[in-house]
This record gives structure tokens, sequence and C-alpha cells, in this order.
């Protein structure tokens, strides 16, 4: 039971996603690679934050509203207030009553702000990686249908990450193929597609891995009915469905994923997207991971994955840091 | 209605095998409830009528008082002592009936209970890689977690026959105070909850717990409660007439039970460590955000 030689390991992976604007998870998500001696630290996507608080500035206070509740503190509090409102997946400004008032009458000035907010906080989380991660250690950082795709080109020039969206990436022994592409939701993001589409964009990429090599498949919507993706059902007002007293739960991933993860069999699977349906399910012989997200209690879940010489998978753990 | 105060049935969930769990759960609930009130309080009546309160209420208290001699004169459980002994004592044939209907099906209905919770458990265990990863695979076909089941079924056939053998009055003797330990625990962690990680319990937008006496609220909550929770262990361990006599092996077994959980995460990080290169230990390290 206990004589049994353990497998060296050539590559270990930690894989985190849907951190959300969350500044104390990427500082974790850094700090992720000295505490579990990962090689490669790989975010699979939503790193974006959810929407913009504008906080009005009068008399000395602050006031903010957040998900419906109104809070007011004194200005010496601001820092706080702003970690609060950060912790929720927001981002916050501070505005007098003029542009408070633009904010909530204009849609397109809105997306803007918020837009910039999320770009900001990325080119600061770039210069964090730059000044925090040790050398030899990669880090990988690809968008989800969260993350607006303004967001591409500054992970690409970024020094310090690597963001192979929609490409095979050489990691160690194995290839990592990256997609943040997902089937529609009820939200309309920027990334989604009908699945036909999705299996075309998915096998695109993996038709470019040389046979016989090990592919790694970091695709933020998770397959079908794997367990990996079980969400709250929704009616059309978006609120969720209750039956018996208890919200319905049904699965939402994508058939597509499921079929190329069937046809491709990569070694293992790296998903996402559905915070609550953390999980481990195998499709042939793939290893499907879904570390799932508590992003708003400032909990990174996570996964370490190990792979051996020749790229084939060891072993994983789900981690809580 | 413990397994569901427990929140045991969310398991069902999981695997997806109640097409309509919110719907079925509640047909389900209203079905067996009604069912339970009409048969027991029926069985009691009758039982009451051809065998008498007195002698009901005399093997339940030998059971919990002295379960060896309990054991020497019958086979019965103690648990189950009651509708035994009025199958084998009452004398009209409709009684006859009903409590031969009323055993099988309540104890079919308890077995099942727990199959559908040691499975789910073991299932997510495994989900989280305490088990071999085997015991959280999902049958495509019916969308239940078989390895599971099968385990299950092995051992809860392993632990029937040695039921037989064996009089398990004696072990689970203390029953009750293993729940009561479990509540006064989860009241100790609820009262030092708001002063290790108040984050998780801050509604959004608050930025510090309401305080009563500089006290937090649920702090406060949770003091009485672990109070409370202390008064039922001191009613429990000094009424043991009530609620089960201690001997060796019922401490025993309350020991090993609560004990087992650090012994098993020992075992199981070992057996990890001889065959993969992931040390358990990782999955609760706190990361340093600065």
């Amino acid at each position: 039971m206990f004589g049994g030689r353990p497998r060296k390991r050539a590559l270990r992976i930690y894989f985190a996603t849907d951190i959300h604007g969350s500044d104390r998870c990427f500082r974790k998500f850094l700090a992720a690679a000295e505490s579990y001696e990962a090689d490669a630290l790989v975010l699979g996507g939503d790193i974006a934050g959810k929407g913009l608080v504008p906080i009005r500035s009068h008399n000395g206070s602050l006031s903010a509203r957040v998900r419906g509740e109104s809070v007011t503190v004194p200005r010496a509090d601001e820092e706080r207030l702003r970690t609060e409102i950060n912790r929720m997946g927001f981002y916050s400004l501070i505005a007098d009553a003029r542009e408070v008032e633009r904010l909530e009458s204009d849609p397109q000035y809105v997306t803007a702000a918020f837009e910039l907010a999320i770009i900001d906080q990325i080119q600061g989380w770039c210069r964090l990686a730059d000044e925090r991660l040790a050398e030899g250690v990669r880090c990988i950082i690809t968008p989800g249908n969260d993350d607006p795709k303004a967001i591409d080109p500054v992970l690409k020039a970024a020094p310090r990450i690597e963001s192979p969206e929609g490409e095979l990436c050489e990691l160690g022994p194995v290839l990592l193929a990256s997609c943040g592409d997902v089937t529609p939701t009820p939200w309309n993001t920027e990334r989604e597609y009908p699945e036909e589409e999705l299996a075309r964009r998915l096998e695109k990429i993996l038709d470019q891995a040389p046979a016989g090599s090990k592919v790694v498949a970091n695709f933020h919507c998770p397959p079908y009915g794997s367990g990996l993706d079980f969400a709250a059902e929704l009616d059309d007002q978006l609120r969720p469905v209750i039956r018996g007293g208890r919200p319905s739960i049904v699965p939402v991933g994508s058939k597509a994923v499921r079929e190329v993860i069937k046809k491709y069999q990569p070694v293992v699977g790296l998903h996402g997207h559905i915070h609550e349906s953390r999980g481990a399910q195998k499709i042939g012989a793939a290893m499907c991971l879904n570390p799932g997200s508590d992003y708003t209690a400032d909990v990174l879940r996570g996964a370490i994955v190990d792979f051996a010489e020749h790229g084939s998978y060891i072993d994983f753990l789900f981690t809580t840091g | 209605m413990v397994l569901n105060y427990n929140g045991v049935l969310y398991a069902y969930y999981v695997g997806g095998e109640l097409k309509r769990p919110g719907r079925t759960y509640l047909y389900a609930s209203i079905l067996s409830i009604g069912i339970l009130v009409v048969v027991w309080t029926g069985i009691w009546l009758l039982m009451r009528n051809n065998i008498g309160l007195d002698f009901m209420q005399s093997q339940a208290q030998l059971g919990a008082n002295s379960p060896d001699a309990y054991g020497k004169i019958t086979t019965l459980q103690a648990s189950a002592g009651g509708l035994g002994y009025g199958l084998v004592l009452s004398g009209d044939p409709f009684s006859k009936i009903l409590i031969g209907i009323a055993v099988p099906c309540a104890e079919l209905a308890v077995d099942l209970a727990f199959v559908a919770v040691v499975t789910r458990v073991m299932f997510a265990l495994a989900f989280d890689r305490l088990l071999p990863i085997g015991l959280a695979k999902i049958s495509e076909r019916n969308a239940v977690p078989t390895n599971a089941i099968v385990v299950a079924v092995i051992g809860g056939i392993v632990f029937a026959i040695l039921a037989a053998f064996v009089n398990l009055a004696n072990i689970v003797a203390n029953l009750s105070l293993f729940v009561a330990l479990i509540i006064l625990a989860g009241a100790v962690a609820a009262t030092a909850l708001p002063f290790r990680r108040p984050d998780l319990i801050l509604k959004p937008g608050q930025t510090e717990l309401a305080r009563v006496a500089g006290v937090p609220v649920p702090a406060l909550w949770g003091a009485a409660t672990t109070v409370l929770a202390l008064i039922v262990v001191a009613i429990i361990v000094t009424h043991p007439s009530v609620f089960g006599s201690f001997s060796v092996s019922s401490v025993g077994a309350l020991v090993l039970v609560l004990g087992a959980g650090p012994v098993i995460y020992l075992i199981a990080r070992q057996m990890r460590l001889s065959r993969s290169s992931i040390d358990l230990r990782l999955a609760m390290r706190e990361l340093p955000p600065e």
C-alpha cells in the first residue's frame, strides 16, 4: 500500500480560473508558484471584473450602491470601501454628482469607463507579475467569455505574461491548447458561439498538434454533462428557477467541448466558467478538471497538475489557498 | 427529515440522476411523511392495545441500559424491538400483517437513504481526491456514481454479516452523544468564525459585523448554541438510562469515529506520496497575497 515508487515529475502546472478582477486572488495566484513549487502558472479566463460601481463623493463622505445595498463611509475609509467592492468582482470609480448621473444614463460612457478600468487593472497585474515571479516560472493567462477582447493585446504585450489564445503553446513536455470561447450564455458576452462554430474553432487549434504529442486542453467552457458544468437554471429575467423551494440545477457546459475531448483525447482538460461546479471527471482517458472559483471570499481555488517526462499525466490535486 | 436538515439530499443533484430534483423531492417528502404518520400511528395504537405501553417501554429501556442482557433474550435489534415484539406477540392477523409490512418497508427506506448518503459522500471525497478518482465516475447511461454504489453495497453486505454475529447495540449505544458532540463542535466553530474570518459572513457593502458590547453578533449566537449544546451533552452523559449506557466498546467506538478523520488523512497522505508526486498537505495551504 505504501511501498510504491512515485513517478518523477517533469512539469507542474498550477491552474486557476474565474478570479473576476479580484486583486487579492491575483496576488495569491502569483504566490502559488513558490507555495506549490509550480513550473508554470495558468490562469484560464474570466479575469476581468463584472462591472463598475460609481462612488459618489460629497461633504467628506463616500457613498456607493453595491448589489442593491447603499453604503456610506467617511472619506478616510476609501481604501477599505474600494477593496470591498473589488472583492465582489467590481471596479470602483470616485465621481462627482454630474459624472455619476452620466454613468447612470449613458451606457456607452459606462462601457468605455468599464473597459478602461479593466485594462488599467490588467496592466497593473502584468507589472506585478514582472516584479514577483521568479525567473524560470512561466505565467500563462488566457481570456474567458467575460473578458472583453480589448484585453488580448494588453496580455500579449506584457513581457512576463504569455497569452496563447486560440493557439498551441509548448509547455515543457506538453502542448497547451487554449480557447476562452463558450456556448451562448444569458449574458451575451463577447466570446460566445453556437456549438457547431465552437467545435470548428476548437478543432482548428487541436488539428495543429503533431501526431503523438501530449496536449493539455485549456478550454474555458467545461464539457456538457460532465459534473463540471452544473449551475442554477435561470428564467427569462435571469432569476434562478426555484422548484420545491430550491434552485433547479442543470448542466450548462458545451457538447462541442465534450465531443472534441472525446475525439482528440488530450491528457488533461482544464476548465472553468461554472464557479460552483468544482470537480474532476474522466472523459475517455482525458482527466478533465474544473477547480471552481470562490473569489468573493478572497479564496483562490486551483489545481496542481503534474506531468512526467514524456508528457503523460501523473496526478492532480485541488487546492484552496 | 434529519437527512433533509443536514443538506444531504443536495448530494443527489451532483450526478444529475434526478431530472427534476425540486419537484421529485417535494412529492417524495410529502408522500413518505404522510405514509409514515398513518402507518406508524396505526401500528402504535394497535400495539398499545395488544401488547401494552409498559411492555414496549420496558423493552426499549432494557435495550438502552443493558444491551448485553437484551442481546441474550432476543436477536432483534433494540431499535426494531418494539415492532419486532409487536409482530411476535400481537394476537390478531390484521395487526401481524400491518406490522409485517411496516417493518421491512421502514428498514428498506432507511437503508436506501443511508446507501444514498454513503455513496454520495464517497463520490464527494473522490472528487476532492481523498479517495480514488474511480469512485467519482458517473455512469453516462443512468447518471449515478456506479463504482461508489458497488463499494457501498459490498460494505453493507459485510456489515450485515458482521451484525449477525456481533451485538451492535453495545457499539452504537452512545449515538445521541455523538450527534450532540458534532453539534457542539459546530457551535464552537460558529463562535470563533466572526473573529477568524469575518469576511466570510459580511453582507455585500458591509465593512464590519454588527456588535453587541464589542462582540460580533454571529459570535454571540455561536456562544449561545455552544452553551445549549453543552447542556445537552451534560444531560446525555448524566442520563445513561435514557440515552444509552457507557461501556468500553461504546466509548471506544465513539473515540474511533471522532478521531478517524486525522488518521484517515495521514494514511491517505502517505498512500498518495508513495505513488504520486503531489503531497496532499498542499491542498489546504494558505497562499500569501502579499
